[in-house]
C-alpha cells in the first residue's frame, strides 16, 4: 500500500516568527510566494502536539479513513463514544486542518467528517537533536 | 474587479486551543488597498472557533487590531505604523501575550 502521508513537522514559535517576517517582506517586494502545502502541518513543540493528539483523535482519524461515516453521530456510534465527546473532538481536529467537514447536498443538511484530503497516514516529523560535548570543557 | 493572489499562508498551531494565520494576498489598488497588499494576521481560538486577534490594513483605518474579539467585532485599535513588519511585529508581541496568559 503506498503511504500518503500528512506530515508533521515542529517549529519554535519564536523560529516561526522570525521566517513569516522573512516571508511577508520577500512577498511584499519581490512578491514571493511562500504558500505552506496543504499536507504539511506546524506546530510550535512536540509537547503541544503530543497534549493535543491523544490515541483517541487517532482513533477517529482512522475510523473516517476506513468507514467514511456520514455523520458525527454515525461516528461516535463505530467509536462507542459520547457523541458529544466525539464532536468536539472532531471539531478541534478541524480546527487544526486533519479533517473537514461537507455539508450532504441532498436532504438533510447534515456533516460528514473526513480527512482534510486523501492521506492514509500521519508522517511526525520530531526536531532532530544535535548536542556537542567538547572535550577541553569536559576534561 | 481583479482576484485576489495568495503570496502568503502560513498557519502555526500553537496549542489545543490557538493556531495562528498569516496571510499577505495582491490585490487590485483601490481606495481600500491603495498599496495592493491586503494582508491579514489571526490569532484562532480552535476551543470557540472564532478569532481571538485579527490585525489587517484596509482604509480607512490602516493598519489595526481588532482587539476586542470574540464579543466586539466593531472595536479597533490603530497602530501607529505604515510599515507591514511592523505590524506583523505588533500581532505577535500581543499573541505572546494572549498564548502566554491563557494557555
Amino acid at each position: 500500500m503506498k503511504i500518503r502521508p500528512l506530515t508533521v513537522t515542529f517549529e519554535s514559535l519564536n523560529g516561526f516568527v522570525a521566517k513569516s517576517r522573512k516571508a511577508l517582506q520577500e512577498a511584499l517586494q519581490n512578491k514571493t510566494k511562500s504558500i505552506q502545502k496543504k499536507n504539511v502541518l506546524v506546530w510550535a513543540s512536540v509537547e503541544a502536539y503530543q497534549q493535543f493528539m491523544s490515541d483517541q483523535k487517532y482513533t477517529i482519524l482512522a475510523a473516517i479513513y476506513k468507514y467514511h461515516p456520514q455523520s458525527v453521530y454515525q461516528l461516535a456510534k463505530i467509536l462507542n463514544r459520547a457523541q458529544q465527546n466525539v464532536a468536539r473532538d472532531c471539531d478541534l481536529l478541524e480546527g487544526h486542518g486533519f479533517i473537514k467537514f461537507e455539508e450532504s447536498k441532498e436532504g438533510r443538511k447534515v456533516k460528514s467528517p473526513q480527512l482534510a484530503f486523501d492521506y492514509n497516514a500521519i508522517m511526525v516529523c520530531l526536531p532532530s537533536v544535535t548536542y556537542k560535548v567538547e572535550f577541553e570543557e569536559a576534561a | 474587479m481583479t482576484k485576489a493572489v495568495v503570496l502568503l499562508d502560513q498557519k502555526l498551531d500553537i496549542s489545543e486551543r490557538y493556531r495562528v494565520e498569516i496571510k499577505a494576498f495582491e490585490v487590485e489598488a483601490t481606495e481600500k488597498y491603495p498599496e495592493g497588499f491586503k494582508v491579514s494576521f489571526a490569532l484562532i481560538d480552535v476551543i470557540h472557533k472564532r478569532p481571538r486577534l485579527l490585525v489587517d490594513n484596509h482604509a480607512p483605518f490602516g493598519f489595526h487590531v481588532h482587539d476586542g474579539l470574540p464579543d466586539n467585532k466593531d472595536s479597533r485599535r490603530r497602530i501607529k505604523t505604515n510599515d507591514y513588519l511592523e505590524a506583523l511585529d505588533e500581532f505577535w508581541r500581543l499573541a505572546k501575550e494572549i498564548t502566554n496568559d491563557e494557555n
